[in-house]
């Protein structure tokens, strides 16, 4: 009885696991890093998480602007958690702090991936986030995060 | 002449309609984007004793809904070529006298413009936060910090917190998520206060220069601050016991000083929160105010430290704070301490709710900051970004 007690426990903790800690265990898919084919860069994580922190705006002497999804969307979720390791709501803390302390301006938001194309085809400075199932043609990927 | 009530709602309509209408025109005619960003608090504090002190709202006696609320605007425009500008207006109530009517009143705390020639270095000039806490740059965004308000008895050390002038700003990446942060800052600054027989005194802060150190990284941040400032005072209202008529200076030396220098971190991550700062600030001793034989500046010392713990949307957190000083202009010395307790619950993803219950302790108390003896609060409201 003992026995069935503790293998039943176990396997509600196994079941419990992925509810306590997703990030661990979700199956995130890739998310493409693409910039204005004018932009032609090497850049690493560490670039990345310093840019979409409002951190670093210069990338090889020329500016670079970061582009964010909906405050909504899975993707933003995934990729702040990814390159930050930040919850949505730590990353609305953060950039409240950002702002209110006037040391940088929150990056402009778009709905989705195609609008992440859109606005980054347009403006020869922008860099964004789209998942792998974007139409990428008229953009340059950068990085794949996974 | 008596003041009108509420008088200052209607300036500040007018003002706000006045600002509306420049970034207006500004957008249309000139093609100039603004950002705009909002943050407001809406509290009420309830004395748990029938005792009052003058200086000190939430101790009136009954409940008071002006001194924690407020209201703040936050606008910022990329003026391109490097250069961008910021504005933040704050309405809040005002701390007057007991038996005076509430009121309010609409100040900018910041007007200025930046330029960033090059990767990391900001130059800044016009009306700026003056950088002397951990919680300076965010003072009145109670969204970000788990307390009412940072504790008065320490952050009264610095008794302004904007300042007119320059500020030069490096921030070097260091890697790994680390950061330094190193500025340099000048300027002047005007201010009143009223004491606790009501006299207001104007104060002229003048040659206030400083620099600050901050070291920061994932999730947590140190920071030191050393800063110099002459003042000189002029009494405003009334006769000024110590120093004559109106508007005569109260100084027979131009060169007064103080020095001031604070210390402190914050670490918020693995759903700890926990904050601990102290600062320390000295008056010269060479300057006497005029018949008193007193010194003008005083010399006061506090710290305090704060830990919290968060449990899903809960924050439950505990404080302590403490206060030391030396008071010139009126004489005498002040000792108080500050037992905090509270919890934040986060109704959404940006407002929180709070309540929070102080114990305050007060020794020979001269400086309006208590009450003589021990005064007891509870206070709880919302605070919001948007």
């Amino acid at each position: 009885m003992g026995k069935a007690v503790r293998g039943t426990f176990i396997c509600a903790m196994f079941c419990l696991l992925p509810q306590l800690f997703p990030v661990v265990f979700a199956a995130a898919d890739p998310i493409l890093v693409v910039a204005n084919p004018s932009l032609k860069t090497q850049l690493n994580k560490e670039d990345l998480k310093e840019i979409f922190l409002g951190n670093k705006t210069m990338v090889d002497s020329r500016r670079v602007i970061p582009v964010d999804q909906a405050r909504t969307s899975k993707l933003r979720k995934e990729f702040y958690q990814f390159l930050v390791g930040k919850s949505p709501v730590e990353m609305n803390v953060y950039w409240a702090e950002q702002i209110f302390s006037g040391k940088a301006r929150i990056p402009s938001v778009v709905p989705d991936d195609q609008a992440v194309i859109q606005y980054v085809s347009s403006n020869s400075d922008a860099i964004g986030y789209v998942s792998r199932s974007a139409d990428t043609k008229n953009v340059t990927v950068l990085m794949l995060l996974q | 002449m008596g003041r009108l009530p509420y008088s200052n709602y209607q300036r500040a309509f007018l003002h706000t309609l006045f600002f509306s209408l420049f970034l207006f025109v500004s957008n249309e005619s000139y093609g100039v984007e603004f950002s705009w960003n909002g943050f407001g608090s809406l509290y009420a504090i309830q004395p748990l004793q029938s005792d009052i002190y003058l200086t000190q709202p939430e101790t009136l006696g009954h409940t008071n809904f002006v001194d924690g609320s407020h209201l703040g605007l936050n606008v910022a425009s990329d003026l391109g070529a490097g250069w961008s500008a910021r504005l933040q207006l704050l309405a809040s109530g005002e701390t007057l006298p007991v038996g005076s009517r509430p009121d309010w009143k609409l100040t900018a705390d910041w007007f200025y413009v930046t330029y960033n020639p090059f990767e990391g270095l900001k130059l800044s000039v016009g009306r700026q936060i003056f950088p002397n806490w951990l919680v300076s740059e965010v003072i009145d965004v109670g969204f970000l910090y788990p307390w009412r308000k940072p504790p008065r008895l320490v952050y009264s050390i610095a008794p302004f917190k904007s300042f007119n002038g320059l500020q030069v700003e490096y921030r070097h990446l260091l890697g790994g998520g680390l950061s330094v942060i190193g500025s340099l800052f000048g300027g002047n600054e005007k201010m009143s206060a009223t004491l606790s027989d009501g006299t207001e005194v104007h104060i002229d802060i003048n040659n206030l220069v400083g620099a600050t150190v901050v070291l920061e990284g994932d999730g947590w941040k140190v920071r030191g601050m050393l800063a110099r400032k002459e003042e000189q005072g002029h009494a405003a209202t009334g006769l000024f016991s110590v120093s004559g008529p109106i508007g005569r200076p109260i100084l027979s030396d131009n060169s007064a000083h103080t020095i001031a220098c604070t210390l402190g971190g914050r670490y918020d991550k693995n759903n700890i929160v926990a904050y601990a700062e102290g600062g320390i600030k000295r008056g010269s001793n060479s300057t006497i105010v005029a018949n008193t034989g007193q010194p003008f500046l005083h010399s006061q010392t506090g710290g305090y430290g704060s830990v919290g713990y968060r449990l899903g949307k809960f924050l439950p957190w505990l404080m302590y704070a403490y206060g030391d000083w030396t008071l010139g202009i009126a004489g005498g010395n002040g000792k108080a301490q500050v037992k905090s307790v509270g919890v934040d619950y986060r109704l959404a993803d940006s407002v929180v709710l709070k309540a929070q219950l102080d114990n305050q302790i007060s020794e020979n108390d001269t400086m309006g900051l208590s009450r003589t003896g021990t005064a007891n609060t509870i206070s709880v409201g919302l605070d919001a970004i948007f």
